[in-house]
């Protein structure tokens, strides 16, 4: 069973203060696709990937994982299959240190301790981060922050990565590395950014919202250059293409 | 707000200490835990006057403080946080107890007085007693070892959260005292009048950050068991220190030298 396609159909959420998040949402993501999520704040871009992952449950509509519908009874397996990065690194790293961070998924999962340690040094060399495996997290740099904390969901061996603004509040050489990390990544990824350079850099494709829905849908370069598009979501063209023509 | 941001430091002190390698970090976790229990449990059962007996129960933490080799300062520094509330439980004991029991140098001490300092000392060993455990064992390796021990896990998954929750409290209460003391220059601690919204705020925002916390936990299969690396080995050496503490309680709660220390005191 695949579970890198994700099928999402009529997706609804609204929130106890009354506000809708997700209006009517619905996407198509295939295996291996690199996708930007990209929208106004309050487009309903983190109300999303915290659906996908059932940390919200949907009020009306579906979620796909590969054949697996979304649903209370199916999180477990697909929390397995699906990585995901917050916002805020520090929320994500709780242990002790950041090979017990990265392992501790791994051992939530039963796994014997050999593949543990093997996925714990895999996952740290995937992010260029081995040399912190001893180290507290709490005194890593935001850079390496954001690494271990990529490490941690790559731990689980996912089919499908989402992120939360990934690039946010790093310098740009950790920035300029971590770019380079995540396309080297062939999993399926779906980008929660308001980086609309490292989304051109990353994904091919890019889904524009705006209050809770999808207002553009399509191939990131032609999405970027779409200035009539972009000012209607309060977005702007990405750095490396203001002052050039469509 | 050096206060704060120090008492942080302070709490990832016992974590960063634990991971330290001495002959008492060597110990099993879990026979820690239960000679610790042990202890904890007859230091509290010496009665309210017993001063002498609680006195010689001291032992057991200043042999374990110096086989850690941790510093005594660091130790002191947070038993005195916990004190107010231990006096608070017994400040009205000289008040209310008033017989003399003993003369010492000539001044009579009455019951209140005696069962006052005794208490003071039960709470400086048990609350040392249980940071040196943490300082030796990590808090992980505890919350593994109470569920080894069939504690229920609703309780254990309570303790590790809470421990997580005093750093995440630690670090809003930081960030909101730098917030506050730059648009109010000048001030000496916080007005009374912001006292009230400002632990509202603090309340709301490490409430959304533990659930942000426990969220990353259950999306990596956290289902209330803290499962730790390798299983605990219980060598010979754990078993010893489990007899020889358990032996070294008992001489001091049935022997002659605690009536000895109680009749003199």
């Amino acid at each position: 069973m695949s579970h890198h396609k994700i099928d999402i159909k009529d997706l609804d959420y609204m929130y106890p203060d009354g506000k809708k998040a997700v209006n009517g949402f619905s996407i198509n993501i295939t295996h291996g696709e690199s996708v930007a999520l990209v929208g106004a704040n309050g487009a309903g871009k983190s109300t999303l990937l915290s659906l996908m992952v059932g940390i919200l449950m949907p009020q009306k509509g579906e979620i796909i994982i590969g054949d697996t519908h979304l649903s209370k009874e199916t999180l477990p397996l697909l929390r397995q299959k699906i990585g995901m990065t917050f916002q805020n690194a520090d929320d994500q790293l709780f242990m002790n240190s950041v090979y017990e961070d990265v392992a501790f998924g791994p051992r939530n999962y039963k796994l014997n301790e050999e593949e543990v340690d093997a996925r714990v040094i895999g996952a740290l060399k995937k992010v260029d981060a081995l040399h912190l495996k001893d180290r507290p997290p709490y005194k890593l740099s935001g850079g390496e922050k954001r690494a271990v904390s990529i490490a941690t969901a790559l731990s689980l061996d996912p089919d499908i990565l989402l992120m939360d603004e990934p690039t946010a509040a790093l310098d740009p050489k950790s920035r300029r590395r971590l770019i380079g990390i995540l396309k080297e990544f062939a999993h399926t990824k779906i980008i929660a950014t308001h980086d609309l350079d490292m989304a051109l850099d990353v994904c091919d494709r890019t889904i524009v919202m705006n209050q809770g829905t999808v207002v553009a849908d399509g191939r990131t370069k032609d999405i970027m250059v779409n200035d009539e598009l972009l000012e209607k979501c309060s977005l702007e063209r990405p750095l490396i293409l203001q002052g050039q023509n469509n | 707000m050096s206060n704060i941001t120090g008492a942080l430091y302070k709490i990832r002190y016992l974590d960063e200490f634990s991971r330290k390698k001495t002959l008492m970090h060597r110990l099993s976790p879990t026979i820690k835990l239960i000679v610790t229990l042990i202890y904890i449990l007859l230091v509290v059962s010496f009665g309210k006057y017993q001063l002498g007996g609680v006195i010689a129960m001291s032992a057991y933490p200043l042999i374990m403080l110096s086989l850690a080799e941790m510093p005594a300062k660091e130790l002191i520094k947070r038993v005195v946080v916990a004190m107010p509330f231990v006096m608070g439980v017994g400040i009205f004991n000289p008040v209310f107890d008033r017989d003399i029991m003993t003369y010492f140098l000539g001044i009579g001490i009455s019951g209140g007085w005696i069962s006052f300092l005794t208490l003071i000392v039960k709470g400086v060993l048990t609350v040392s007693s249980a940071i040196i455990l943490v300082g030796t064992t990590g808090i992980e390796n505890i919350a593994h070892s109470m569920r080894i021990l069939k504690m229920p896990k609703i309780f254990v998954v309570l303790i590790l959260l809470t421990y997580r929750y005093i750093s995440v409290l630690m670090e809003e209460a930081a960030s909101i005292w730098t917030a506050y003391k730059l648009r109010a220059p000048g001030q000496k601690g916080i007005r009374h009048d912001v006292w009230g919204p400002l632990l509202g705020q603090l309340l709301l925002r490490t409430y959304d950050r533990g659930i942000r916390v426990y969220d990353a936990m259950i999306l990596r299969g956290f289902d209330g068991d803290f499962r730790m690396g390798t299983a605990f080995v219980t060598g010979i050496g754990s078993y010893l220190f489990l007899l020889i503490a358990l032996a070294g309680f008992l001489i001091i709660r049935l022997s002659v030298i605690t009536m000895i220390l109680d009749l003199l005191i």
